[in-house]
């Protein structure tokens, strides 16, 4: 399939999960009295509803959405591996850890965003030198080296845990497991997201012939470190803000663009637009499933992402062997 | 004229292992030269450092008379190509954009393809006839079929020289004379040139007009085919005797 033509029934999609994201919820309230909310701003229960709480939730679960299926396509794309997700190879734990350490010192809340990126960036360096990158084809040592470094991270993420007073507890698990309740802010994840797009976008051509392979890509004629550090740089970026918002939460990464390349194949130029969309359609669709299947109790939307990731790695795995 | 190549006293290195001592060569515009010696002798790493893949550890390589190491990634892929012994796709992709591929270096920022680089990646599949093949994923190819993919993206790619490391590889012993026979028509003997890693000597001397002999220890030996391939150069060259025999226009060495 064409990717303009994609990107065209991706909209429509993400139209619909926000609708539905809107109208449906643990208060029901009667669609008439939603659509009039919808379309006048009026003081009612609805009004306040809608536009106080559905709303920006749901805008806010598109654009983490969209970070991490953007951060994973970029992993992918670095690492020439599509098995590749920040969450699975340690890049989130890195900033979690960040941004738990953050919380237990009770440093300001724009430092979490700095402990996350610095977080995210110690564990793809430590992945990269110990996973072997130049030779990136060994597929299962980058996915050992992932294992390793996410379980490490696992344990350091148990120690502050366990340090920190059991009044936090309850937030700091919650953020932990991917729980869109508390969002913080809308601004910085959106800025950050809209500033990736053009520079990703704009190199979407050498990016396509980074999969070629590094030799390969620079004999007709690519930057390949150029590009290189701006996958690293915008992959540890998205990732740290979507983690330091939103807590991380695994597998958009990885489903999101697998179902892009299937459909219309690996080209950059719409790889990227169409992953993001897909992104936030999956966490929206997940967000909704998380407040309404056992409402009015909420299972945080980090673990129906992994319920659905883990059968398709499952199924990656077995294809690439 | 320029020559396309220079190499002044080119020392080449894999770690700590000297491979190359001092080389002095130059390769002129509708050469085709073939690179000859035993495993281990540098003939990859040659091929990688007139690339720019792979740096000296003495002397200079030019390229048109600029130094490879001056020189941006999109310029040298401009002045060389280079065809890999392997190659390998993790992520699908179609044949055509494969080929097309191969003419990034003289694509503007965005990368976008004019008619003209249609037209030229278009010739570079027939010319390895590869039409039937064009919109198939290149992982679903078998062996010989990306070679000749990787072959037309050379070709489309328009560099100066052309390096090939191996390119009999996976071709049939069938098509194998015809098809590099096809590679090197397709080339402006003006401005073209070729170099190419061969392992077989009989392929060399019927495809190259010169031989570059990279020896054990580091030496070399060059010069047109006629004079290097001989039964003593040969024999030196792989550490057993080689005998030479004339079969009609062809030449053939067999050792034993």
């Amino acid at each position: 399939m064409s990717g303009r033509l994609l990107i065209l029934l991706l909209l429509p999609g993400l139209l619909l999960v926000t609708l539905l994201s809107l109208l449906l919820g643990s208060v029901e309230l009667p669609p008439a009295d939603l659509l009039s909310a919808m379309l006048f701003r009026e003081n009612s229960l609805a009004s306040e509803i809608l536009w106080d709480y559905r709303l920006p939730r749901t805008l806010f679960a598109i654009v983490i959405g969209a970070m991490l299926a953007m951060a994973g396509a970029m992993m992918q794309t670095l690492l020439r591996n599509p098995l590749a997700d920040p969450y699975i190879l340690g890049t989130s734990g890195g900033a979690a850890v960040g941004v738990l350490a953050a919380f237990y010192l009770a440093l300001p809340a724009w430092f979490h965003l700095v402990a996350a990126v610095a977080g995210a960036l110690f564990s793809t360096l430590l992945l990269m030198l110990f996973s072997g990158f130049r030779r990136s084809r060994d597929t299962n040592r980058l996915l050992l080296t992932g294992i390793v470094l996410t379980t490490g991270w696992g344990a350091l993420i148990t120690f502050i845990l366990t340090l920190s007073p059991s009044s936090s507890l309850p937030g700091m698990l919650f953020w932990l497991v991917g729980d869109l309740n508390e969002q913080a802010s809308l601004t910085v994840p959106s800025l950050v997201l809209l500033l990736s797009l053009p520079p990703l976008l704009l190199a979407s051509r050498p990016l396509d012939l980074l999969l070629l392979g590094r030799n390969q890509a620079a004999s007709i004629g690519v930057d390949v470190p150029r590009m290189r550090l701006l996958l690293l740089a915008f992959a540890i970026l998205l990732t740290a803000t979507a983690v330091a918002f939103a807590g991380p939460i695994g597998f958009v990464g990885l489903v999101a663009p697998h179902i892009i390349r299937l459909i219309s194949g690996s080209s950059h130029r719409t790889l990227i637009p169409a992953t993001a969309i897909l992104g936030g359609i999956l966490l929206v669709a997940a967000d909704l499933l998380s407040r309404t299947l056992i409402a009015p109790r909420m299972v945080p939307a980090g673990v129906f992402m992994t319920l659905l990731g883990v059968p398709l790695f499952l199924y990656l795995i077995r294809r690439q062997s | 004229m320029t020559p396309l190549v220079e190499c002044h006293r080119v020392s080449l290195k894999a770690g700590s292992t000297l491979l190359t001592r001092e080389l002095e060569w130059e390769l002129m515009p509708g050469e085709c030269w073939g690179i000859l010696g035993p495993n281990g002798s540098g003939k990859t790493t040659l091929l990688q450092a007139l690339a720019g893949l792979h740096p000296v550890s003495e002397g200079e390589i030019r390229l048109c008379g600029t130094a490879v190491e001056k020189m941006s990634r999109r310029t040298i892929a401009r002045h060389a190509g280079l065809l890999f012994q392997e190659t390998h796709y993790p992520f699908p992709l179609d044949v055509r954009d494969l080929v097309l591929a191969g003419r990034y270096a003289w694509q503007g920022w965005s990368g976008a393809s004019s008619d003209t680089d249609e037209q030229i990646s278009a010739t570079a599949l027939a010319a390895m006839r590869l039409e039937r093949l064009a919109d198939r994923p290149v992982n679903t190819l078998s062996g010989g079929e990306r070679r000749r993919v990787a072959l037309a993206t050379l070709l489309s790619q328009q560099a100066r020289v052309q390096l090939l490391d191996e390119p009999e590889n996976h071709l049939d012993p069938g098509v194998r004379l015809k098809l590099l026979e096809s590679f090197i028509e397709q080339l402006d003997s003006r401005r073209q040139a070729t170099v190419m890693v061969l392992h077989e000597p009989a392929l060399a001397v019927r495809l190259c007009t010169h031989l570059l002999l990279l020896f054990d220890d580091g030496s070399y030996e060059l010069g047109e085919t006629g004079q290097v391939a001989t039964e003593a150069s040969m024999s030196r060259l792989y550490g057993t005797r080689f005998h030479a025999v004339r079969a009609g226009e062809v030449l053939l060495f067999y050792p034993g």
